[in-house]
């Protein structure tokens, strides 16, 4: 310091009078100024925006040379919390399956930042400043080019900024006395205290409001990304499932550089040990079964890498081995000295061949025979074997050719079919359901309150939804709502069925001599042809003999029951089948209805021959078991005959009670026997338990076809799905009514592959589909849950912006000094 | 002339407004310097805990009571200060509203509805939770290394002094008290704080001088050490505070991804009303009835057991029945929750990454299957994204460590540019 000062002097004495003069140009002045008040605004423009987040990106590497002013540190906080909250999305979107879900993540990220940063400008910012003209987010940009918000610091006043018509603005919307000396001053007062209200209100209210606000813009959002995203998701698998050649070179040309890499291993380990080999394998198999959906092969497929692990040392090859390692005199020196027995129990054991081969190398070398310590014993025996080696080489390589192929083709068709009918959230089938439960439920009328007591299952909830059929068939838009429903029935057939109306139909790619049977036809092939026939049945099934004595897999036959292919049939047949089953029942429980409702049905049932009390008895039992039966939670529910004659039993009074569980009305025993007539025909005669014991099952069937006969107007609006309706009748008639009967072996069989009764009870369970009644509840339910939520936060929400915008008036008032000045004005003071 | 530049900077009362409204007294005398703005670096020292609870709750009262009062009242004393202590309000109120979205209205739906959403609710709430907590607990990963270090500790505390004006006619009391970060501005650092502070020693720039030392100077080159480590000082700071930020919320999104695991499906908030019936039983008079018959029991066999000195094992027994006199059952239910806590935060981790016994262990351990077969033994997606994740915020946090632990500049720097702390580059070019 001195030195400096020094200095200063030294130059001072020596320095030319003129050096004192200013010289504008390169003498020390004020720096000029750069700093601008920016327009008062909502949005910045998007070219702002970039320009931002570039200066962010600079910032940091100035951080990081410890360069940064506070300014710039707060900028890379902001930085920082949109990283994190996006990294958070990014994981999130990786963690949630559906592609529609990982939109929704971002989604969310961008409500929630977009939240954030509208909340204060549209409670706040902007009413305030249509009030009272000050403007509590206004920015400037400061002399170094860093843009900050004019008010946030109270202590630190800027207003000075403001131009006078800014000021005349905001002074004239808070009614700043015209009159008042220094207005100017008073106004800028006021400014300064709106703003600072509003930054405190800012901060008060938006803890409240960002997160319901983002909630609620991301519940918007949805309606609208999901179907999209869905749809295009649908569309992608089936697009790249269609472009996939299933051929084998195709598979080895995009699987090549796996099977490079598994050459390279076997190569590496050539010398060692077939059970490391199969070891390791084992682990790699585990998880292709794991991604292809395909575990039950893991404990089949273990057995057999086991079986080769054991490197064809076994007791039938173990003489074999002795002689080719030792030689004819070896073996019989060894048979002498009781060891060949011995070492034949050895080559039993379940170890794996290296074991084997030690344990037999220990035997013989102690066994004393010249020149053979366990080393070269050991080298020999594995010198012995390695023809077998070799062998399991080439099997390895061809039954990992076999796997990586499956496991590439399954991957796609897997894609696929997990799009179709996946049980999750977002695949085609679950979208279909939904909008058919919803066209259902919403043409029934339902409002609030019916909703809730439905799908709180309150009593009387089920009256609720008779009354909302009865509503939805006597209006006129009866018609419509069917056709409604038959067009959606029909896009889920198309996208979804197999058979000559839909031959693309996601169903029809499981069919013979298609992509399915191709994959699983291809993968059993290559297993038999690498020895591994056992596991092949379990893919595919039957082998047959083929041409060139070999056996083949027969491709083009159905396959057998509990093989993996058959499984998968079934799985993606019985999902399809449930969800049509209770779709084409729902159109028939409303065409019922509509029958009872217009009389038609009770005619009918006065045409077969019933009086007319009985025939409205008769109506009302088939419009009930249409609603309700059901075989969900007891199969007793669905009984072939409504009237379980066996139950009939005699009251008090001598009338006769018909069936518990349908009818709740007495008869008279002679109305009985005339129901009994209409129900099974001529035949009923003689005693009641005779009857119920002697109708054959025929009987019923026909019964049922009289009964659930369609209206013409509902066939006639139904046109387009009459194929599948008729389909549907036609299933449910034969596997539901004759359940008992009939459907138990063979049909059960045919379409579960297997006689199970429980596999009968699925299908079953499948044909009769969910009744019209858990629909709608079900429904209900969901839609009461999105609603309550709904509801309760937008009251919320609307509570959060009524206090924040009544806060937000009481904002600028003027304060005592602006009183008193105003008084003097009015006493004609000059204050 | 950079010097002068600085000092003329310091006398410039224009320039010291733009501290947003902390209002120093670096031109008093040191006496009233100490009493105006406090240090409280030995409090820290002496009762760490005990004094950041005491910040906290002040701060965290205020956020709630006085300064929205004053700030909707539009007080001419309300500052800059308080706007920001009262940004944990939204901080706060903003977790409990994200928790309630998820989980409010959950109890008016059909139990089968209801139990899918309280497993997501539960999952958002641990969320909210663990995203505070690892968010707030990692910035130690960088500033702890630092202060071990260097001795510079960001959090550094002191008390302020402020002596309100009068906006009623008859307040007394005009003197509130603010608790701020010495380094809470790097352009700002309240160095007069530190300068003829006895907590450092009896020199004057004791402080800076331990620093210069720990940065390995010697003591020729700290013969100003003030001048000669302030712009070290300074640039750790920076680092400091822009890699924590930087890390912070990278971690904060760990603490989510481990939060949306299957073990905190079933995550519930300690609840403090049980907590505290458990003390209730605890002291309750049946429990200390019952408490003081099993003390007479145990202490009759503890007796029994210490006068047949001649049984074998005899220290076994003894110690056997000591452990008798610990406290059981309701003692060890308070701390349950802590402990269930642990085990889902670990195994939510395990889940978060993919680990599992037979999963990336046994891959390294048996480097042949892990490196000939890779392509295969794939990690599921989210299991890479959360390592990713995790790599990306340990990667963050290293950098950060290495930039702040290390001096690039050490040697570049001399001790003439030691003051400068406001101006820019580009400034300083025009002003000399």
């Amino acid at each position: 310091m001195p030195n400096i000062l020094n200095s200063i002097i030294l130059n001072m004495r020596n320095a030319e009078p003129s050096s004192f003069t200013y010289d504008a140009k390169h003498k020390t002045k004020p720096l000029k100024d750069k700093g601008k008040l920016l327009p008062s605004r909502i949005f910045g423009t998007p070219k702002e925006y970039l320009k931002d987040i570039g200066k962010d990106a600079v910032n940091i590497g100035r951080a990081a040379q410890g360069k940064s002013n506070d300014h710039e540190l707060g900028r890379i906080n902001d930085l920082a919390l949109k990283l994190g909250s996006f990294a958070i999305a990014c994981y999130l979107a990786a963690k949630t399956p559906s592609k529609a879900g990982k939109v929704m993540e971002f989604a969310g990220f961008g409500a929630f930042f977009g939240a954030m940063s509208l909340w204060p400008k549209l409670a706040i910012q902007l009413p305030l400043r249509q009030r009272t003209g000050a403007d509590f987010m206004r920015q400037y940009v400061d002399s170094q080019g860093r843009k900050k918000t004019l008010n946030l610091d109270p202590q630190y006043d800027l207003t000075d900024m403001l131009s006078k018509k800014d000021l005349e603005t905001a002074g004239d919307k808070m009614g700043v006395n015209k009159n008042l000396p220094d207005r100017d001053n008073f106004i800028k007062k006021r400014i300064r205290k709106t703003t600072l209200q509003a930054n405190t209100l800012w901060m008060a209210s938006s803890g409240f409001a960002v997160p319901v606000m983002a909630a609620l813009g991301c519940n918007a959002a949805e309606k609208v990304v999901k179907p999209a995203v869905q749809s295009l998701e649908a569309a992608a698998a089936r697009r790249k499932f269609l472009n996939t050649k299933f051929t084998p070179e195709a598979a080895q040309q995009e699987i090549s550089s796996e099977m490079k890499d598994f050459a390279k291993f076997i190569e590496k380990h050539a010398d060692g040990p077939a059970s490391k080999v199969t070891g390791i394998i084992a682990d790699r198999i585990d998880e292709i079964l794991k991604e292809t959906h395909s575990e039950e092969l893991s404990a089949p497929m273990r057995e057999e890498l086991k079986k080769l692990s054991e490197g064809g040392i076994g007791k039938d090859s173990i003489g074999g081995i002795l002689m080719r390692a030792f030689g004819e005199d070896a073996v019989s020196e060894l048979k002498k000295k009781g060891k060949y027995k011995a070492a034949e129990a050895l080559s039993g054991t379940k170890k794996s061949g290296a074991d084997k081969i030690a344990d037999i190398a220990r035997l013989i070398s102690g066994s004393g025979l010249e020149g053979l310590d366990e080393k070269t014993a050991a080298a020999k025996l594995t010198e012995a074997i390695a023809p077998q080696t070799s062998d399991i080489k080439g099997k390895l390589t061809e039954f990992f050719g076999a796997f990586t192929e499956y496991g590439r083709n399954k991957k796609a068709l897997d894609a696929f079919i997990d799009a179709g009918i996946g049980e999750r959230e977002g695949s085609f089938i679950a979208a279909k359901w939904t909008k058919f439960s919803q066209t259902l439920f919403n043409a029934m009328g339902f409002d609030a309150k019916q909703t809730k007591q439905i799908a709180q299952g309150a009593e009387g909830s089920e009256k609720l939804i008779t009354a909302g059929i009865e509503r939805l068939v006597s209006s006129g838009d009866y018609t419509g709502v069917i056709e409604a429903l038959s067009k959606q029935l029909n896009e889920f057939e198309d996208a979804l069925s197999s058979g000559i109306k839909h031959k693309d139909g996601l169903l029809a790619h499981l069919e013979q001599g298609r992509e399915a049977d191709k994959i699983f036809g291809r993968f059993a092939q290559r297993l038999q042809g690498s020895g591994f026939e056992g596991l092949a049945q379990k893919v595919t099934g039957a082998l047959i003999p083929g041409e060139d004595a070999k056996s083949t897999f027969n491709v083009s036959a159905r396959p057998a029951a509990g093989t993996l292919y058959k499984k998968y049939i079934n799985y993606a047949e019985g999902r399809v089948l449930g969800a049509r089953a209770s779709m084409y029942r729902a159109l028939q429980a409303l065409d019922i209805n509509k029958q009872a409702f217009d009389g038609t049905l009770q005619i009918r049932m006065e045409q077969a021959g019933a009086e007319k009390g009985i025939a409205q008895v008769l109506a009302d039992i088939i419009r009930q078991f249409t609603l309700k039966a059901s075989i969900v939670d007891n199969d007793g529910k669905l009984q072939t005959r409504p009237f379980e004659l066996s139950e009939i039993i005699e009251t008090a009074d001598g009338r006769k009670t018909a069936g518990q569980l349908t009818v709740q009305r007495s008869l008279t025993p002679s109305e009985y026997k005339l129901m009994n007539e209409v129900l099974y025909g001529e035949n009923a005669s003689g005693s009641v338990e005779n009857i119920a014991k002697k109708l054959p099952a025929n009987e019923h069937q026909s019964f049922f076809k009289r009964i659930f006969g369609i209206s013409d107007n509902t066939k006639k609006a139904v046109q387009n799905t009459a194929e599948g309706l008729a389909d549907y009748r036609r299933g449910f008639m034969e596997h539901i009514i004759n359940w008992q009967n009939s459907v138990t072996t063979k049909q059960a069989a045919y379409h579960t592959g297997s006689a199970h009764p429980d596999m009968n009870g699925i299908l079953r369970h499948n044909y009769t589909g969910q009744n019209m009644l858990n629909m709608i509840t079900e429904t209900a339910k969901s839609n009461y849950n999105s609603r309550k939520w709904l509801m309760m936060f937008t009251g919320i929400m609307a509570g959060i912006t009524a206090l924040t915008l009544a806060a937000g008036f009481t904002f600028g008032r003027k304060d005592k000094t602006e009183e008193i000045a105003e008084n003097g004005i009015r006493r004609g003071l000059n204050v | 002339m950079v010097v002068l530049s600085s000092v003329n900077f310091k006398n410039s009362k224009s320039m010291r407004n733009t501290a947003f409204g902390r209002k120093k007294a670096a031109d008093s005398a040191p006496e009233e310097q100490q009493e105006g703005a406090k240090l409280m670096y030995e409090e820290k020292k002496n009762h760490p805990v005990k004094t950041a609870l005491k910040i906290e709750a002040d701060k965290l009262v205020k956020a709630f009571t006085t300064y929205p009062a004053k700030g909707f009242s539009g007080s001419k004393n309300s500052d800059f200060y308080e706007f920001l202590t009262m940004g944990i309000a939204p901080y706060l109120i903003g977790s409990g509203m994200m928790i309630g979205v998820f989980n409010l209205a959950n109890k008016y739906f059909d139990p089968q509805g209801a139990g899918f959403a309280s497993k997501k609710g539960r999952q958002m709430a641990a969320g909210v939770v663990l995203y505070g907590l690892f968010k707030t607990l990692s910035k130690k990963f960088i500033e702890t290394p630092l202060n071990m270090k260097y001795g510079i500790d960001v959090n550094v505390p002191y008390r302020r002094k402020v002596d309100e004006l009068p906006e009623e006619r008859n307040r007394k009391n005009l003197t509130a008290y603010q608790y701020h970060k010495a380094y809470e501005s790097v352009d700002f650092p309240y160095w007069d704080l530190f300068t003829n502070n006895k907590s450092f020693g009896k020199e004057r720039e004791a402080y800076f001088k331990d620093v210069g030392k720990r940065m390995g100077f010697s003591d020729e080159e700290l013969k100003y050490p003030g001048q000669k480590v302030k712009p070290l000082i300074r640039e750790k700071l920076v680092q400091a505070r822009a890699f924590t930020s930087l890390s912070s919320y990278l971690w904060g999104a760990i603490g989510v991804g481990i939060a949306m695991q299957k073990p905190f499906e079933r995550f519930r908030f300690p609840n403090p009303v049980n907590g505290i019936k458990s003390l209730i039983e605890f002291v309750s008079p049946s429990s200390i009835k019952k408490g003081i018959a099993e003390l007479k029991s145990n202490s009759a066999a503890l007796w029994r057991t210490l006068k047949d000195t001649s049984s074998k094992r005899y220290g076994e027994r003894v110690l056997g029945r000591l452990s008798c006199f610990i406290p059981s059952g309701t003692f060890y239910n308070a701390t349950k929750p802590a402990r269930n806590l642990l085990s889902d935060l670990s195994n939510g981790f395990k889940e978060f990454i993919g680990s599992d016994k037979a999963g990336v262990t046994s891959r390294i351990m048996n480097k042949v299957t892990h490196k000939s077969l890779n392509g295969i033994n794939k990690p599921a997606a989210k299991h890479i994204a959360g390592r990713l994740l995790f790599a990306a915020a340990a990667g963050v946090t290293l950098l950060g460590n290495i930039l702040t632990l290390t001096d690039f500049n050490k040697n570049k720097k001399d001790g003439a540019s030691a003051a400068v702390s406001l101006i820019d580059e580009n400034r300083r070019k025009e002003v000399c």
